[in-house]
């Protein structure tokens, strides 16, 4: 008689101290610190925060040690952390342009005000494997003498946007004036709010955004892009307590932001301006950044009357498939036992073959008849 | 308003909310069952059953329309005090309306949802005298419901004292064809029952 | 461990109570638009989308500490997924826990409904991958919220009729679409086509949840719910030559087992809770007929081999 295979919750057990024991590796090499990772692995740490939706380095960096390096696990985390976080206040909108910026460039214009400004960055590095960093021991990385950015008079660094919408050659975008959508409260409705959108696409998984950013560059749904400009640095971060009246700033956020002036179209108006696609991240994320600013642009396709045929124009299709903790849960749910539907199947397909078969004899008995 | 004028809410609010809940799960998928709540505490004109189902289902999310009868300070501060829900001039806005059967004449303007997203349809919490199963004798001023439909296993009757005479020809007539419509949370004392937009009914 | 038997640090069953409000909330819609798949603000669990997450948020908007629950994956207790679901609600309610479909207020599941019928006053909650029935012939939500809409079915009918076309019958053997209340197409979840008629006029509450997808409905107690079909390819579910290894039953859903590298096989219930009561009750009984004996075997119809 058959007797059935018992076991879960013990092999579950077993399981999790395996993976504990993978994740802390060969003990004789010192075990990673939390700080280590946010500090040195800092790029990481800006993609887990940013698709993981809370700005903490520290969480962040705890997340991918736990998760042992994978980003995609990380994400997960810091997210079902995040659900669990009561929501006190919600911040005032942050002022990019008030930024205290590390890094500005513009491909647009070859200088304008505030100037164009390196910061860091791996643009220009040659992809050398750089052997020193092989070596044990803290490697002498010598302080560069890194020139103050150009501010203008009041301190800030204007937007090159700004300066084409005054000059009208560029679409204006304002406040609608309503608050903006919240896809964590309420799911998407398509078409969707450009807030939801843009939440989406900032949550979204990096890879398949510049997936679909290089796409509409090779045809599909092209843009006609330019780097307006790109901007990395910290701004300030302030709530607006009803009880007190008056704002009150609780800390700063690395950002960075991204603007693409993209191909004119002939406004309701009757003008023709240059379009426009936005992209925003935390920390130092230009790829995350430029992609998002590619696929916001392509998904105005509607508002400009545009042809819609390429995947990274189709809202419903790039916003429902975007966030990689949805898809990699989808998927990885595969594993799971699937018993039941299978043997669903098999019991058809044997019917179905069973039944052609005996249609196969059946015919056969008629022509001897 | 000093701090005096609050009544308490629910002493475990967890539990107490679960469980309310689960009553009026009970009550909107078996419409016409008539519950128990157990619940003692009142709020000024609203019933402990009223105050309950405020408390389980509202907050700040939510826009709640009040019917005249229940305008007053010591409503509108406890409410918003023990649920923080946004109370809205407009009929239109609401997703919930509280109402007391005088002051329903007509059911003009509560949203009835739309074809493709039904359920941002207004409920209304409607808070009667009495409620009763079909068993207890009809008093002078009470309707008695016939209620067929899903949820029920073949009809069940309920005694409405007073059901607003807009509100019987609406639920009779269905002017607004299903999936659309309102659904209607009825409560009395710390009784309370439901007659979601799924139900027909016949007025006895 | 609290006192009252929660993990330290978090709320009863997990979500916070505005969440709870939220989720209460849709399904008290979904109750009064049964069929209707309601949209709600899912979030993120501790466990992956896909695993679960819709259903179990819908438990944790609704169980409380007199509950008793239950959770199968593929009709057993036993299954690794089902066991940490269950472990999960254990450490974060305290509430207590049963493998028995009788003893259980809310059974959770993923793809079955127990064999043992189920009364009024119990739950069953479904979890649910892809709510749309008609996703797999439509893509876009736009579309199919439309077709909803207007009631618009056709494209599901000429799906069920192509088949017939191709493979001479209805080629879906799980996830078949059912007519709730005469008005809403939809998904069953993934449960075999075998089971959709115990959801027809069934006294339990039944509740639904799609967490990546955001969706909840709900079929109430005693509400038609009709599997798509034809009149002259009525639905029919599957049937088994064999019986169940273990208990002998010739009634309930069961699984394919291989046991040897030749490709033997054996069928054993996909219900571990209804082949151990049923095996317990052969013990206890045991000058009453085996279940699963010739005799009985003789009686079932469509018997063709004797277990």
């Amino acid at each position: 008689m058959y007797v059935a295979v018992k076991g879960g919750e013990q092999a579950i057990r077993n399981a999790h101290e395996l993976l504990a024991k993978r994740r802390r590796g060969d003990r004789d090499q010192a075990e990673l610190a939390v700080g280590q990772i946010s500090q040195q692995l800092a790029l990481a740490v800006a993609r887990v925060m940013t698709e993981g939706s809370v700005y903490d380095p520290e969480l962040a960096a705890l997340a991918i040690k736990q998760s042992a390096g994978d980003l995609v696990e990380a994400i997960f985390l810091l997210r079902a952390y995040r659900t669990t976080l009561s929501r006190f206040y919600t911040s005032q909108p942050v002022d990019s342009a008030a930024m205290l910026v590390e890094r500005r460039i513009s491909a647009t214009f070859k200088d304008l005000p505030g100037g164009q400004v390196l910061g860091s960055t791996f643009d220009y590095t040659h992809r050398l494997l750089d052997f020193k960093l092989l070596a044990e021991g803290d490697s002498e990385v010598a302080e560069p003498a890194a020139p103050a950015p150009r501010q203008t008079d009041d301190g800030t660094m204007p937007r090159v946007m700004a300066l084409l919408e005054q000059e009208g050659l560029m679409v204006c975008e304002s406040s609608q004036g309503t608050p903006p959508a919240d896809i964590t409260v309420d799911p998407p409705a398509y078409p969707c709010d450009r807030s939801a959108r843009l939440q989406a696409l900032v949550r979204g998984d990096e890879g398949f955004l510049l997936a679909l950013a290089y796409s509409t560059q090779r045809g599909y749904g092209r843009n006609h892009p330019f780097a307006g400009e790109i901007r990395i640095g910290e701004v300030e971060v302030s709530i607006l307590p009803e009880e007190l009246g008056f704002e009150v700033v609780i800390g700063t956020l690395q950002l960075s932001e991204c603007e693409m002036v993209n191909g004119f179209s002939r406004q309701a108006d009757g003008e023709v301006r240059f379009t426009r696609g936005y992209g925003l991240a935390f920390g130092q994320q230009e790829r995350k950044a430029m992609s998002m600013a590619l696929v916001d642009r392509a998904l105005q396709a509607p508002q400009y009357d545009e042809e819609i045929k390429a995947p990274a124009q189709q809202e419903e299709f790039v916003l429902s498939h975007c966030d990689n903790v949805e898809a990699a849960g989808f998927v990885s749910h595969l594993k799971l036992p699937h018993y039941v539907d299978f043997q669903s199947e098999l019991e058809l397909l044997r019917r179905i073959r069973s039944a052609r078969a005996d249609e196969t004899m059946s015919g056969e008995n008629d022509d001897e008849q | 308003m000093s701090q005096l004028d609050l009544v308490p809410g629910f002493s475990a609010p967890v539990d107490a909310a679960q469980g309310l809940f689960r009553q009026l799960l009970k009550a909107m998928s078996e419409p016409g069952s008539l519950i128990d709540t157990t619940l003692e505490q009142p709020l000024e004109r609203l019933d402990p059953a009223t105050f309950g189902v405020c408390q389980t289902l509202l907050d700040q999310t939510c826009g709640l329309w009040l019917s005249p009868a229940f305008e007053g300070e010591a409503i509108r501060r406890n409410l918003g005090f023990h649920t923080g829900v946004r109370l809205v001039g407009e009929r239109a806005e609401a997703q919930f309306a509280l109402c007391h059967p005088d002051d329903l004449h007509d059911l003009e303007g509560f949203g009835r949802g739309s074809a493709e997203y039904p359920e941002s349809s207004c409920t209304l919490i409607l808070q009667v005298e009495r409620l009763d199963n079909a068993s207890a004798a009809a008093a002078a001023g009470a309707t008695t419901l016939r209620l067929q439909g899903p949820g029920i296993e073949s009809s069940r009757y309920l005694v409405v004292a007073p059901l607003p005479a807009v509100l019987a020809a609406y639920l009779q007539q269905r002017p607004d064809p299903f999936p659309l419509g309102l659904d209607l949370i009825l409560v009395a004392g710390r009784k309370l029952a439901c007659v979601p937009r799924s139900s027909q009914v016949e007025v006895i | 461990m609290s006192s009252n038997g929660v993990r330290d640090g978090y709320n009863f069953a997990y979500l916070d109570e505005q969440t709870k409000r939220m989720i209460r909330r849709a399904l008290l819609k979904a109750v009064a638009l049964p069929g209707y798949q309601v949209p709600f603000g899912g979030r993120e669990m501790p466990m992956p989308y896909g695993w679960g997450t819709g259903g179990m948020q819908v438990t944790a908007a609704v169980i409380g500490r007199q509950d008793v629950l239950k959770v199968i994956d593929q009709g057993a207790d036993d299954t690794t997924n089902a066991v940490s679901i269950r472990a999960f609600f254990r450490d974060l309610t305290g509430v207590r826990t049963t493998e028995r479909t009788e003893e259980a207020t809310l059974i959770q599941t993923r793809h079955r409904i127990p064999e043992k019928p189920l009364r009024e006053d119990q739950i069953l909650i479904y979890q649910v991958p892809i709510p749309e029935p008609l996703r797999f012939i439509e893509p876009s939500e736009v579309e199919t919220r439309k077709m909803h809409a207007l009631e618009d079915y056709g494209v599901m009918h000429i799906k069920l009729y192509e088949d017939i076309a191709h493979y001479g019958r209805i080629a879906t053997a799980y996830a078949y679409p059912v007519l709730v209340n005469g008005r809403y197409v939809m998904d069953p979840s993934p449960i075999p086509k075998f089971d959709n008629p115990k959801m027809h006029r069934s006294p339990a509450l039944q509740l639904f949840g799609a967490g990546r997808e955001k969706r909840i409905y709900a079929v109430p107690p005693y509400t038609d719910v009709r599997s798509l079909d034809f009149e002259d390819y009525p639905f029919e579910v599957q049937r088994w030559e064999q019986c169940c290894a273990i208990c002998g039953s010739r009634d309930s859903f069961l699984d394919e087992v291989i046991i040897d590298d030749r490709g033997s096989r054996e069928f054993i219930c996909s219900d571990t809770d209804y082949c151990r009561s049923r095996t317990e009750q052969a013990v206890d009984n045991p000058s009453g007929a085996r279940p699963g004996t010739d005799e009985e075997a003789a009686n079932a119809e469509g018997a063709r081999n004797a277990c």
